[in-house]
């Protein structure tokens, strides 16, 4: 079992977007993969039509009282399922610090024999919950904004990293939200690739159809398989398989 | 009674609308139009996967093909991809878990296809507030055929129920519906098996493994005809394959049946056929295994072909590509060769009359002085002389010792394992099945020396034949020199490992145990 976590300091970079299509076509490559809606406001959940709504919330996920397996639903589509956002989410920071570092990765085992792949939809913050993330985790991607405020966060994430010793995970980088008509946009995307090796190349593109997620309540991939977001996803899953392999 | 089936059978007077009515007090019913969804079920020849409780599909309707694994023991679908089966080998499967599951059942076989579905479905879906689909319905009507052939056979209509995860009791009120609502009749047989069976056709009948069932009453003359009949039914079942070349294993089994054959001829059938009959047997079937060599040869190069490449540094890998452009083309040409010749008169005159023989032909003969001694004793004679024989052979092999004498050697292995497999059932098979292990852990250390003798030499005979025809150059004829250079170097490894397997065969407590079963009390 693999465990992605899409991950930004910074809200409203495409993280729900990303996950949401990544589990996608993980599940539709034949990995049973799980998307864990980290986010009290449940987007993810949202995406996927399932009432963002925890029996017993938080208090008993983090103590371990309640089984992850049983709180865990089917999606429209096969081989993915989807541990729902609750929110009482926003207090996953607080049940955290008073446990162990490692008890997000502790109360991920027993699934490791049911999932090939766990996806992680985090809230943007820099809090105990992502250190217990980090540390539950085998990659990180970091969805930025080519914008000179959004790199300085890949680097806040990366110096908290080595600060932290927390060397087991990777981090990748990618560009989400890429509008190629502005100037900026298309310097930051060529600079930024050739002078960072922890970046991935395909990047994904501003559009009105992942907007549309919203509407359609469902992937990209699924409700618009042909378009260019959705050829975006594919050539970023194939990066991001190769990366978790 | 719950209903706790997910297919059941329906009867002619339920409609696809009736059961959405059913279930509106549940929730939002999408009750869509019907359509026509193809299945196609795979497995190998000798049903790998059936055998391993195992069905394989690829299923294409409105969308892209998917291709969905399932255990027939839970009924369970294990995995579906979003895919097709292009070539039918386990390289199809995405890399990691399902094909390492593939790789275990099939190994290198291919999946052929086996049994076609068509269902005409109505998709019924239900649905909660938020539009998310807690519960799958379906009514489909079904036909089924045997792939490429014109015959179909209608299965009948059946109810299909999907629960979806984290939605128990939703499934639960939608199945308390049902059953009050409907006559429902479960149904637990897979629907592939139900297809099979409604075409008659029985999977898992052939296996590569030899399946005698001899009894011990048995004239030896009986015996050996059934020995006999049940090889050459292998040889028939494998005809086909053999000229679609769909699978290099179908020429496996077939060479396997004849070799098994040859082999009884020369030691089994002395004393209990006439010797006339053996010897023109014997000329026949070697003409046939002599017809099958080079495909094979061709096929295993094919096969080994990655494994080849593997041995060669990264910047010559690209080098070896003209040698397997070479083995396609050869092997392209021989299999229609080779598919004349299984269609052909003299191979067809061979195996009727062989038929005809064991079956009807067959008379009594005055010389066959064995052929009516009981099968044990005869089967005690034959394995405990092979055995002899290998004990012999075995202990004048030295370091010094040519790769023929080892070829002989294996040759000599080979029949005493023969034997055991013909008799296997005529034995306790606990202590049986310890020495047929004993004598296989030797035998393919023989195997691994013999092959690496064959094969460094064929990929320098290969290497002239493309030279002459213009197709390999120096580059590639450098990497093939390496290829062979690479295959040597594991003989050493196979020839001082020999020592160590056959002396562990001839411990005394082998001996013994040979002894005991199968030396004869005069």
């Amino acid at each position: 079992m693999r465990v992605l976590s899409i991950y930004n300091i910074k809200g409203g970079v495409g993280k729900t977007a990303t996950a949401v299509n990544l589990a996608y076509l993980a599940a539709a490559a034949g990995r049973r993969t799980l998307i864990w809606d980290l986010d009290p406001q449940g987007a993810s959940s949202f995406y996927f039509r399932v009432k963002p709504k925890i029996k017993g919330g938080v208090k008993k996920i983090v103590r371990g009282k309640s089984e992850l397996d049983d709180l865990i639903k089917g999606t429209d589509f096969v081989n993915l399922n989807i541990l729902p956002a609750d929110f009482s989410y926003r207090e996953l920071d607080l049940r955290f610090a008073k446990e162990k570092q490692s008890r997000l990765k502790k109360l991920i085992t027993p699934l490791k024999d049911e999932y090939d792949l766990i996806i992680f939809d985090c809230p943007p913050s820099i809090s105990e919950l992502s250190e217990q993330i980090f540390r539950a985790s085998d990659l990180l991607l970091v969805p930025l904004l080519p914008t000179t405020l959004s790199l300085r966060t890949f680097e806040q994430v990366r110096a908290f990293l080595k600060n932290e010793k927390l060397r087991t995970v990777k981090m990748r980088s990618f560009f989400s939200m890429v509008d190629r008509r502005k100037k900026m946009h298309r310097e930051i995307l060529e600079n930024f690739a050739t002078t960072e090796k922890q970046h991935l190349a395909p990047y994904i593109p501003n559009s009105s159809i992942i907007e549309k997620m919203g509407i359609e309540r469902a992937p990209v991939l699924d409700f618009a398989p042909r378009s260019v977001p959705a050829e975006s996803f594919r050539a970023l899953w194939k990066q991001v398989d190769l990366t978790l392999a | 009674m719950k209903l706790k089936h997910d297919r059941y059978r329906l009867t002619d007077n339920d409609s696809p609308s009736g059961f959405a009515a059913c279930l509106k007090s549940l929730g939002d019913v999408d009750n869509a139009p019907a359509r026509t969804v193809k299945t196609r079920f795979f497995d190998t020849f000798d049903w790998r996967l059936f055998d391993n409780k195992v069905s394989v599909c690829v299923g294409s309707g409105e969308r892209d093909p998917q291709v969905s694994i399932s255990n027939l023991a839970s009924n369970k679908t294990v995995a579906t991809i979003h895919s097709d089966l292009p070539t039918g080998f386990a390289s199809d499967f995405p890399e990691g878990r399902i094909r390492d599951l593939m790789n275990g059942f099939i190994d290198v076989r291919r999946l052929l296809p086996r049994l076609d579905v068509t269902s005409r479905q109505t998709p019924i879906t239900l649905r909660d507030k938020e539009g998310k689909v807690v519960l799958r319905i379906g009514v489909e009507k079904c036909r089924v055929q045997i792939p490429g052939r014109a015959r179909t056979v209608a299965l009948g209509t059946y109810l299909t129920l999907q629960p979806v995860r984290g939605y128990a009791k939703i499934d639960t009120k939608a199945r308390a519906l049902l059953q009050t609502g409907f006559a429902l009749h479960p149904c637990a047989t897979p629907l592939f098996i139900e297809g099979f069976k409604a075409l008659g056709v029985c999977p898992g009948d052939y296996s590569s493994r030899l399946r005698l069932d001899l009894d011990q009453a048995m004239t030896s003359n009986a015996a050996a005809r059934q020995v006999h009949l049940t090889l050459l039914n292998t040889m028939t079942r494998n005809e086909d394959g053999i000229a679609a070349n769909t699978d290099p294993e179908f020429l496996h089994d077939f060479r396997v049946a004849v070799r098994r054959t040859r082999s009884a001829l020369g030691q089994l059938d002395k004393g209990v056929l006439p010797a006339a009959v053996i010897a023109k047997a014997r000329k026949d079937f070697r003409w046939i295994g002599q017809q099958t060599n080079q495909m094979r040869d061709l096929d295993v190069y094919l096969i080994d072909y990655p494994i080849l490449r593997s041995a060669l540094p990264n910047s010559y890998k690209s080098y070896l590509q003209p040698f397997q452009d070479y083995l396609i083309a050869q092997s392209r040409k021989e299999s229609r060769r080779l598919a004349a010749m299984i269609r052909g008169k003299r191979y067809l005159r061979i195996r009727d009359n062989w038929r005809g023989y064991l079956t009807e032909g067959f008379k009594k003969d005055k010389k066959a002085v064995q052929a009516d001694m009981p099968v044990k004793y005869l089967a005690n004679d034959r394995i405990w002389k092979a055995y002899r024989r290998v004990m012999k052979e075995g202990g004048m092999i030295d370091n010094d010792s040519p790769a023929e004498a080892l070829h002989a050697f294996r040759i000599t292995c080979k029949k005493l394992r023969y034997f055991l497999e013909f008799f296997r059932n005529l034995y306790p098979p606990r202590e049986f099945g310890k020495l047929v292990k004993s004598l296989k852990h030797f035998q393919d250390v023989l195997g691994e020396f013999q092959d690496t003798e064959v094969q460094s030499l064929a990929i320098l005979n290969f290497g002239r034949l493309m030279a002459l025809a213009g197709v390999a150059p120096t580059e590639t004829q450098m990497a093939m020199g390496m290829v062979a250079e690479s295959i040597l170097l594991r003989q050493g490894a196979a020839r001082s490992m020999f020592f160590k397997r056959f002396e562990a065969f001839s411990r005394s407590a082998v001996k013994a145990s040979f002894a005991k079963l199968f030396k004869n009390k005069e």
